[in-house]
């Protein structure tokens, strides 16, 4: 079961995974893209029509790219998604939080003052293959799930704390126990074993596997 | 003819057997000290081999070059500018690819490197076979498989060794970065050796250029002070974009990737997998002992157990060495000294000197080599990173992550290790918050007082609420200086070694080398104000101070006038506190000195008041004596609050 955010439109799909199959560098013609987001092909290409009307998808040589406007606009979409998703935590208490709060203005801007999201942060959320909807912070798997690093979040050091350890992106880890009460987790990556911190371990992002 | 004296360093991720293997080559010549400057430890040894003089040198356990902690940047420093003549890197075999990203660092700087594959044995056990013949191809680095524990392979290390010393073996200059990145490199690193010359000489330019991707403030500091910095790192500017464009991940991710990518790629290729062996004994301890349910009683016997193992043990010794040493060593000293010299200073000499070294000999130590001994085991076993898993949670409450458990557990036995296990937290601030609560911990002195007045007059429950209400108070206390130091709490990134079985001689060599610095640190501040305390009294200065302390102790604590002086010998040791004040009021049923209400406030007082001089010293040594004094008049203060509340509410209750 494949967990979606609610609120998703099928145009958004379509751009994330043009972006996705630009970033692996493979083809994305209109067949490639309906695969990706499981449409019916006629309904794909419906979708990207709409797109190029709005002036975020073009087509070349048959296959679809995103304008310079559409790579803002998956940008946004992204980064508006981490923050609903993690900044503030997830359930209705983050959605309390979150209205509590208000307009939160330059949203990149608040994600780095408020959430220790910075620039380059969300850089790497911007270069995610695969839709973002898909992931999910590490603290959320369950005892015995895989998943496949997509990036660390957090501060500098954190980050690349977070690296060197082996959590790259990319890399795949399988979620060995779990300590209760938001206690730490404990990821097997790379053949050994690594303790994260319930805070740490919810800055990092990942793609649930083999649901 | 090669140079007589050569210098080897041990570098390698923790866990790996780096210090058996150093306890292996070093026997007994081993010295433990400190880095000079900083607070991580720094253990040397010499030994002899095929006529040549070898220095060992053991440098922390680490999993990158970065400058993440202090351990990392000693390394890195030493590795660059220390010049060892061979670096011997040692492997865990059983997790090749997590290691070799520690020895592509390593290959970065150029250095000579000898790799010990070691653990073969363990790895072997789970399945795992490494060829250590196409390893040392692919590297181009020689490798040794060596099971430390056992001493197999390290006279093969030491050939190996000295083959490299007589230049036998070439330093490997095998580049593993991808073609973009290596092009990226060959240009940055061009322009670093002609613009950079100083930086380049300490440090291979190609190294520098590699870091300066990688966004190290270090380097990229010094780089930045030259004249030419700001040239060179608009370059840095261009090829992180550059690299930034081809993978689209920031640079530093580019490069752990490449370097974990090669890592996967060797490891896999000289890695055999036997058929998956059946759960192992030690997978299953492992599963058990970090339960979610079951982890917790099984923590809790644990510790239980070894407080009792120490109490049982440490009393024992105790008895012992106090009757030796008021038996043979006393009368001896004051026999010597009477005839030498007259009969006053040998009176002050015995009185302050031996009193001194008494003290620390029939009170702390039979307490403290029990605690190391059964502490080493822990750690060796791989047990206490399970317990810093349990206890991660509860440590969170005070801005500490789980490793703060393992200082806070030392506080038992005595809160000088406790200031000094402090040092495996990763910054200043968590060391000092750490360092700050583990003090507050009742040590096995303060847990004597407990016991012998409060335990022993009004029952084992009101002993063990004051001990719960200490406890309560760490974390109080730990929750406020938490929220009052700035900064950010750091999250826990801990790797979670496998259970291995102990050895019995590094067990005993730890306990030995701990020991040792021990007594270095607490000996010397417990005889001083031994001696100090004698010359008050000769001179007459301890009645004038008791009537100073009668308004704070008479009037605020409710205490008899007697205990001031006792409370000011207590911060040589805490157990001097009871001891003195049967001297001073001529009995030992406390209950003729003491009504119950001012047992319990004597004791809470005693409890908290003052880290005695010797943690002092300890907390000087690692954080300075600025923060050092503030946390004992913090501590002074905060007894003086609770013992004077206490009174006031406890007095109408009883």
């Amino acid at each position: 079961m494949g967990r979606r955010a609610p609120k998703v439109d099928g145009l958004t799909e379509a751009m994330e995974a043009i972006l996705t199959a630009h970033l692996e560098g493979s083809g994305a013609s209109a067949v490639d893209v309906a695969k990706r987001i499981g449409l019916p092909l006629e309904e794909a290409e419906d979708l990207l029509r709409k797109g190029q009307e709005d002036g975020l998808i073009l087509l070349e040589g048959g296959q679809y790219k995103l304008t310079e406007k559409g790579i803002e606009a998956v940008r946004e979409h992204r980064v508006r998604f981490v923050h609903e998703s993690y900044g503030h935590g997830r359930g209705p208490l983050g959605y309390l939080r979150r209205l509590l709060e208000g307009d939160v203005g330059d949203l990149p801007f608040h994600l780095q003052t408020k959430h220790e999201i910075d620039g380059k942060a969300i850089e790497e959320i911007s270069a995610t293959r695969g839709a973002i909807e898909d992931a999910l912070p590490l603290s959320e798997l369950r005892e015995g799930e895989s998943a496949i690093v997509l990036y660390p979040l957090g501060g500098f050091g954190l980050r690349r704390r977070l690296i060197e350890m082996g959590l790259t992106p990319g890399v795949e880890i399988t979620v060995l126990r779990r300590a209760p009460f938001r206690g730490p987790i404990e990821v097997g990556v790379r053949g050994t074993s690594l303790a994260l911190g319930f805070g740490v371990a919810s800055k990092v992002i990942v793609r649930r596997l083999g649901v | 003819m090669a140079k007589e004296e050569a210098t080897i360093a041990l570098a390698g991720n923790a866990n790996v057997g780096k210090s058996v293997i150093f306890n292996q080559l070093t026997g007994a010549s081993q010295t433990i000290g400190n880095w000079p400057g900083k607070t991580v430890e720094k253990a040397e040894g010499t030994l002899f081999f095929m006529g040549r003089v070898l220095r060992v040198i053991d440098l922390p356990g680490i999993y990158s070059l970065s400058t993440f902690s202090m351990e990392e940047i000693i390394a890195r420093e030493y590795i660059a500018t220390g010049r060892p003549d061979v670096i011997v890197n040692v492997v865990d075999a059983s997790s090749l690819e997590r290691n070799l990203y520690f020895t592509l660092q390593l290959l970065e700087m150029e250095v000579p490197i000898i790799i010990a594959l070691n653990l073969v044995d363990y790895a072997s056990k789970k399945g795992i076979r490494i060829d250590a013949k196409r390893l040392s191809e692919l590297l181009g680095v020689p490798v040794v498989p060596t099971v430390a524990i056992t001493g197999e392979g390290i006279e093969e290390l030491l050939r190996t060794v000295i083959d490299c010393l007589d230049g036998k073996i070439k330093v490997s200059r095998r580049t593993f970065k991808g073609k973009e990145v290596e092009r990226v490199l060959g240009k940055l690193s061009k322009a670093i050796a002609s613009d950079l010359p100083e930086m380049a000489k300490l440090y291979p330019p190609r190294w520098i250029a590699i870091k300066l991707l990688e966004g190290d403030e270090d380097i990229e500091g010094r780089a930045r002070s030259h004249e030419n910095g700001p040239r060179i790192m608009a370059l840095v500017e261009v090829a992180r974009e550059e690299l930034e464009n081809i993978h689209g991940e920031p640079s530093h991710v580019v490069i752990a990737n490449e370097r974990y990518g090669f890592a996967n790629r060797i490891a896999k290729e000289v890695t055999r997998f036997a058929p998956a062996p059946r759960i192992s004994m030690e997978d299953r301890l492992g599963y058990i002992t970090a339960h979610r349910i079951l982890g917790y009683p099984i923590l809790l016997a644990v510790f239980a157990s070894i407080f009792w193992i120490v109490f049982v043990v440490g009393g024992y010794l105790s008895k012992i060495f106090d009757a030796l040493f008021e038996d043979l060593v006393i009368p001896l000293g004051e026999g010597i000294m009477g005839t030498i010299l007259q009969g006053g200073i040998a009176e002050f000499i015995a009185n302050g000197v031996l009193a001194g070294i008494g003290a620390g000999v029939s009170i702390a130590l039979p307490f403290i080599i029990p605690f190391y001994a059964l502490l080493a085991i822990l750690e060796d076993s791989g047990y206490l990173p399970r317990a810093a898993f349990l206890m991660d949670n509860l440590m969170h409450k005070m801005g500490l992550h789980g490793k703060a458990f393992i200082p806070l557990l030392l506080g038992f036995g005595c809160s000088v290790p406790a200031c000094l296990a402090c040092r495996i937290m990763e910054r200043d601030r968590e060391r000092f918050l750490a360092a700050f609560v583990a003090i507050l911990i009742p040590c096995a002195a303060r847990t004597v007082v407990i016991m012998g007045l409060v335990g022993a007059y009004l029952g084992l429950l009101p002993a063990l609420g004051l001990y719960a209400f200490d406890l309560a108070l760490v974390l109080l206390v730990g929750r406020i200086a938490y929220k009052a130091l700035p900064g950010e709490p750091m999250g826990l990134i801990m790797e979670m070694p496998p259970y291995r079985m102990p050895s019995f001689r590094i067990i005993i060599k730890k306990t030995w080398a701990r020991t040792k610095s021990f007594a270095c640190i607490a000996f010397p501040y417990i005889v001083g104000g031994s001696i100090a305390l004698e010359a008050f009294r000769i001179v007459g200065w301890l009645d004038p101070l008791s009537e100073a302390m009668v308004p704070l102790v008479v009037w605020w604590l409710g205490l008899p006038k007697e205990a001031g002086v006792t409370l000011l010998f207590g911060i040589l040791r805490k157990e001097l506190t009871l001891i003195l004040l049967a001297t001073l009021a001529g009995t030992a049923n406390y209950a003729e000195i003491l009504a119950p209400v001012q047992m319990i406030v004597f004791s809470l007082v005693a409890m908290i008041y003052f880290p005695c001089i010797a943690t002092v010293a300890a907390l000087a040594k690692e954080f300075g004596w600025g923060k050092a004094l503030a946390t004992a008049l913090f501590d002074i203060g905060l007894a003086v609050l609770l013992g004077g509340l206490a009174f006031r509410i406890l007095y109408p209750l009883l």
